[in-house]
């Protein structure tokens, strides 16, 4: 279940914002409010009617528009194609299928069309592009189009979804600026999902917290600012006070270190520089450069979408570097497959529940073991695996997708820890997880370390990370802002750079 | 009964056997193989060559086909053509594999040699008894069938389940990136899942060539079984794909106790039993979740996570066509100037102005994949049937009602728009690799149960459709179809222009987006069904106008494939495109049948797969790409022409337009 009993009230000609973190519901959300996806119970009133099970097309008939989180532009049409097009399903929609028959590619425009179509060009600084393929048009311009959109159709309630994300400051305080303006001229009610906490209190007078798909709290941001209960969501207030971060249980060592440990002066283990990483149009991460010596732990915090993820999968190949380099001790890994980078000896644990789904536990860690030689290596790996998350041997036979969520990540762990890599790479992997677990995930990575595994983390328990890792480096929308040793790191520091919100102590 | 059980079995374990290389490519790689039938013809001619030509032994001429031959050819074709499709959109994986299906034969008999093969011979030696089991007789083919199967489905379970490579595979089609997370490369699990899958293809091909016959057709019949199974399993079922073919086998041999032997009516029941199979299986799927998609979109959360960043946005139809700006309006119409003076050209010799008044005609039926597919987005296989519908029901027309023929022509068109409509209705819920394959089967149905009526047939004649009297001759015809021809791009461009047809790349762009816009899509779609089989009815009519006989059996669906493949090739977005794929369809046979000896006269349908694979490359087709290229020549020479508007942001540097 993504959503459960939630309650939202937007007021006419008002702006709402909903936050809350990764995985929150915030989207499913949306699909439900547009139509596109069907509620299990519950209703959906818009202008006072009950919409719940009118389809998306009814939906926006009565007035309902709403972008999307990725950019659904239409790339074969034009920028002024696009609004031309939203314009006539309001004003004149017939068309849609009566111009085949009227040839109606030689009607002349409708002047109150034409004026409509291009003052809203105006108000969006979109007519240098107004005649352009949307095709391949940069994000920040992709996201005002589908503004401009969803705005022709004469909206009486906008949905935006996610509308900063992938774009830089600038672009975020220019799209702040327009989202404000046409809100006051055209007094349309504005739902926003943001991950960026900071921009929703800005802009809305009132706004909801969504956590695991429950509301947790709503009010002015004020309010919201001082809600222990939203910290704990964002911040992920230490769960249990005072317990160790689990360095002090002696365990099995794990190994990694096991091409002998002499002093001779080696290269860092991760060096990391001028990296850029794109996912079309979108930058995600620009300019990274910092490196991780043998044995260390690096927590590379941010908030949500700064590109920690993805700078994670840009280090293990997944998404190739667009520009900038990646070395392994020494060796340049920077165009390397993800799987010539799992033989060099890094280990990604990528976010969400890194498992193979639909095969069983001891199948994960088989597969997960398929890089080391000869099977009695093989055999003494999942041992270990098994001997380090006992819980997982009582399941061996499961599918790992229908493992709980944390012993998913248990899972994931174990494929870590069971092949001694070089560098372990860790993204958010407490993450929904109950405190006790999130103790265990420390412990294990702890014991990692201990053995001479590098460690790069990505957490959201800021201050868990901190205390754990020996550097941290701070992205802020895919530029890294800060970096040294985590000792130096304090709570100005981080309430400066990842917000009021995520970092405020009580 | 017992023995219509048992050779039931065996029709539906070869039928099996190919689900199965059907399923497992799909399931790992994404590609549903429509060159599997010729796949499976190539291993087959191979090893009937080296059987009969080469008087190999049974075992040996098996053995070098099956393992070294098959795989070999799998990993050759995993090499050149499939591991650049993984990525595509289905139309280009669709589009290429069936170039591929064109080309693999006739390059088979390059090599091996043309020759009408009649008998086959199967795995069994030709002197052995039928043995009896509970007084039914059991011959040792079907032994051997049965045998294969059980080997299949045996050693592929445990293969799966029990070894490392079996492993990697199911990891694989869990999730590619987590595969490769574990350091197992994802590229070398598809070679060798293409490896068997060829495998699979050869020995059905071998097993099938017995009854169904070493040709084609035989393979083609073959995998159109094997293609309702999968549809029937909902294409990622190994167990379910197996069981749904043994079913289908049993059901096929049942029915004929029961049926009249040597009837037309047992002739036309027994074909259409796979289609039956898709019919209550997709009926039963919508009924229960109201969608059938296509899942195509493999792996978990990961996977879909970094395709934005690895997935090349060159999406057939997504690269813009310049139609708005002049000089390129102007480029546009080039191409169709050329194709108006041809006639002329060739008006001196009466062989190349026949060919080119049939090019004419092939080109107002290849405008029906301009509306469908280009503009529609929707990928209709049954294009041809359309065109033979309406060629017949002209046909009809005139000789049943002495009506004029143009008329019966647009009375027959209409008919067919009317089943398109029908057709867009019902698979308007359907996902694009469903809609292929049910257009696909009621293609065939179509051409097993309606095409071969007496009535339409006229016992293999056709019936006779003559040109209306002012355009008797050739330079009058040709011209009549260029005109007509002329007509349809009308009013295709209004519908590129109009509100319809934002509508359309409003819908084929983003299905969300529009619906959240208010755009209905049903609407549409059924327009766009019913005017691509108007257009399709009126070319197949030109056709039969031009051959003077309305003929069934030049309107067959496995030569619709061929169509697509050479309109896409020459690009399914654009007007010129499809005359160009009309004249160049009916003249190119005709210049290597003139200048070239016979030897190579398969050349044409070699060159035109080939084109069809290289659509994997450049999905936009020859004449976008050559017009491209022709612009930015233009650009270069005369820069003031034609400046595309840059946008002035901070970042028009990072975007960059593809060329």
């Amino acid at each position: 279940m993504a959503v459960n009993d939630v309650e939202i009230a937007v007021p006419p000609a008002e702006l709402v914002g909903l936050v809350g973190p990764n995985g929150a519901g915030k989207s499913t959300l949306f699909g439900v409010l547009s139509g596109l996806v069907r509620p299990l119970s519950g209703s959906v009133l818009l202008n006072g009617e009950d919409v719940t099970q009118a389809s998306p097309q009814l939906r926006a008939d009565r007035g309902l528009a709403r972008t999307f989180q990725h950019p659904e532009i239409f790339g074969g049409l034009t920028v002024r194609q696009h609004l031309v097009l939203a314009h006539r399903t309001r004003v004149a929609k017939s068309r849609i299928w009566s111009d085949l028959f009227t040839l109606g590619s030689l009607r002349p425009t409708d002047p109150d069309e034409t004026a409509a179509v291009d003052d809203l060009i105006d108000s969006l600084g979109l007519g240098p592009v107004a005649d352009r393929f949307a095709l391949g048009l940069p994000l920040g311009m992709s996201r005002l189009v589908e503004l401009g959109r969803a705005l022709a159709t004469s909206p009486t309630v906008l949905l935006l979804d996610e509308p900063s994300s992938g774009l830089d400051s600038t672009e975020t305080g220019e799209f702040e600026g327009t989202l404000r303006r046409i809100a006051r001229d055209r007094g349309i009610s504005v739902l926003i999902v943001e991950h960026d906490v900071e921009l929703v209190m800005r802009l809305c007078p009132a706004m909801y917290v969504l956590d695991f798909g429950v509301l947790i709290a709503h009010g002015t941001p004020d309010e919201i600012r001082r809600n222990p209960q939203v910290r704990a969501a964002y911040l992920g207030e230490e769960a249990s006070p005072g317990s160790d971060d689990g360095r002090t249980r002696p365990g099995r060592t794990i190994g990694g270190a096991t091409e002998g440990d002499t002093d001779e002066v080696r290269p860092p283990t991760l060096i990391v520089e001028n990296l850029c990483v794109r996912y079309g149009p979108a930058v995600a991460v620009s300019d990274a450069s910092f490196s991780i010596e043998r044995g260390q732990a690096l927590a590379l915090l941010g908030p949500n979408g700064a590109g920690k993820s993805s700078l994670a999968r840009s280090i293990s190949g997944l998404i190739p570097a667009a520009a900038g380099s990646v070395a392994l001790s020494g060796r340049d890994i920077t165009a390397a497959t993800p799987y010539q980078i799992r033989r060099a000896g890094v280990i990604h644990l990528p976010e969400g529940r890194g498992v193979f789904r639909r095969l069983s536990v001891i199948d994960n860690l088989r597969m997960a073991t398929a890089v080391l030689h000869g099977r009695q290596a093989r055999r003494d790996a999942i041992d270990l695996a098994f001997e380090l998350f006992p819980a997982l041997a009582e399941r061996r036979r499961q599918m790992a997708g229908d493992l709980s969520g944390g012993e998913q990540q248990m899972l994931s762990l174990a494929r870590g820890l069971a092949t001694a890599p070089t560098l372990l790479i860790a993204d958010e992997l407490s993450l929904g997880l109950a405190p006790i677990l999130v103790d265990s995930v420390f412990e294990g990575l702890a014991r990692a370390r201990e053995s001479g595994v590098t460690v790069l983390m990505i957490e959201q328990y800021v201050h868990r990370a901190l205390a754990f890792a020996d550097q941290c480096v701070v992205l802020q929308r895919g530029q890294v802002v800060w970096q040294g040793g985590t000792g130096t790191m304090d709570e100005d520091l981080l309430r400066h750079y990842l917000g009021e919100s995520m970092t405020a102590v009580p | 009964m017992l023995q219509y059980i048992l050779a039931g079995l065996a029709l539906g374990s070869i039928y099996a056997i190919a689900s199965a290389g059907l399923v497992i490519t799909f399931v790992s790689t994404g590609v549903l193989n429509f060159a599997f039938g010729s796949m499976a013809y190539v291993v087959a001619r191979f090893y009937y060559w080296l059987n009969t030509g080469h008087s190999w032994t049974t075992t040996d001429a098996g053995l070098m086909s099956l393992l070294v031959m098959a795989p070999a050819l799998g990993i050759i074709l995993y090499a050149l053509l499939f591991r650049f499709v993984r990525n595509r959109s289905t139309l280009v994986k669709l589009v290429a594999t069936i170039g591929l299906s064109v080309a693999l034969p006739p390059l088979a008999d390059l090599v091996f040699g043309v020759q009408t093969i009649t008998t086959a011979p199967g795995l069994a030696l030709s002197s052995d008894h039928p043995y009896h089991f509970l007084g039914a007789p059991v011959t040792t083919d079907q032994l051997i069938t049965y045998g294969f199967v059980l080997l299949v489905v045996v050693a592929g379970t445990l293969i799966l389940k029990l070894t490392r490579v079996g492993l990697y595979v199911r990891a694989s089609v869990d999730s590619e990136s987590m595969t490769s997370l574990s350091g197992t490369s994802p590229g070398r699990v598809a070679v060798g899942v293409w490896a068997v899958s060829t495998m699979l293809a050869g020995l059905a091909g071998i097993l099938v060539a017995p009854t169904n016959g070493l040709t084609t057709a035989g393979m083609a019949t073959l995998m159109a079984a094997a293609f309702a199974a999968v549809v029937a399993a909902r294409l990622r079922s190994l167990a379910g794909a197996v069981a749904v073919s043994l079913a289908m086998g049993v059901v096929t041999d049942v029915v004929q106790e029961y049926l009249p032997p040597n009837s037309s009516f047992t002739a036309a029941i027994i074909p259409s039993i796979p289609f039956g199979f898709i019919l209550i299986f997709l009926i039963i799927y919508l009924l229960r979740s109201g969608t059938v998609a296509d899942e195509a979109q493999t792996g978990g959360p990961l996977d879909q996570a970094i395709r934005p960043a690895n997935q090349d946005s060159s999406v057939p139809g997504l690269s813009p066509d310049s139609s708005t700006s002049r000089p390129s309006a102007v480029l546009s119409l080039l191409p169709l100037a050329v194709v108006a003076v041809v006639p002329l050209i060739f008006h001196g010799s009466p062989y190349w102005l026949g060919l080119v008044a049939a090019g004419m005609c092939y080109a107002i039926a290849f405008l029906s994949f301009t509306v469908v597919t280009g503009e529609g987005g929707m990928l209709w296989l049954s294009q041809i049937i359309f065109a033979g519908g309406g060629a017949l029901a002209a046909a009809q027309f005139v000789t049943v009602w002495h009506l004029p023929v143009l008329l019966a022509i647009v009375l027959g068109a209409i008919a067919m728009a009317a089943v398109g409509a029908v057709i867009g209705l019902l698979t308007i819920r359907l996902g694009d690799l469903y809609v292929a394959l049910v257009t696909l089967s009621f293609g065939l149905l179509v051409e097993t149960l309606v095409f071969t009526l007496s009535r339409f047939a006229n016992g293999g004649i056709g019936i006779t459709l003559n040109r209306p009297a002012f355009a008797a001759g050739n330079l009058a015809f040709s011209y009549l179809a260029l005109a007509v021809f002329l007509v349809f791009a009308g009013l295709i461009l209004n519908l590129r222009r109009s509100t319809s047809g934002l509508a359309l790349r409003a819908v084929r762009d983003s299905e969300a987006a529009s619906r959240t816009l208010g755009v209905s899509v049903v609407q549409v779609k059924v327009i766009v069904g019913a005017l691509g089989a108007f257009v399709a009815a009126v070319g197949g009519s030109f056709l039969a106008l031009d051959a003077g006989v309305a003929q069934p059996q030049s309107y067959e669906t496995f030569v619709g494939l061929v169509w697509l493949a050479v309109v896409v090739t020459l690009g399914v977005r654009s007007i010129a495109g499809a005359a160009l794929a009309g004249l160049s369809f009916a003249l190119l046979p005709g210049v290597f049948q003139t200048y070239v000896p016979t030897r190579w006269g398969s050349v044409p349908a070699i060159l035109f797969g080939l084109g069809a694979i290289s659509v994997a490359r450049d999905p936009d087709g020859i004449v976008v790409h050559t017009g491209r290229q022709l612009r930015q020549l233009l650009m270069m020479v005369w820069p003031a022409v034609h400046r595309p508007p840059v946008p002035t942001t901070a970042h028009s540097s990072v975007q960059k337009v593809r060329t």
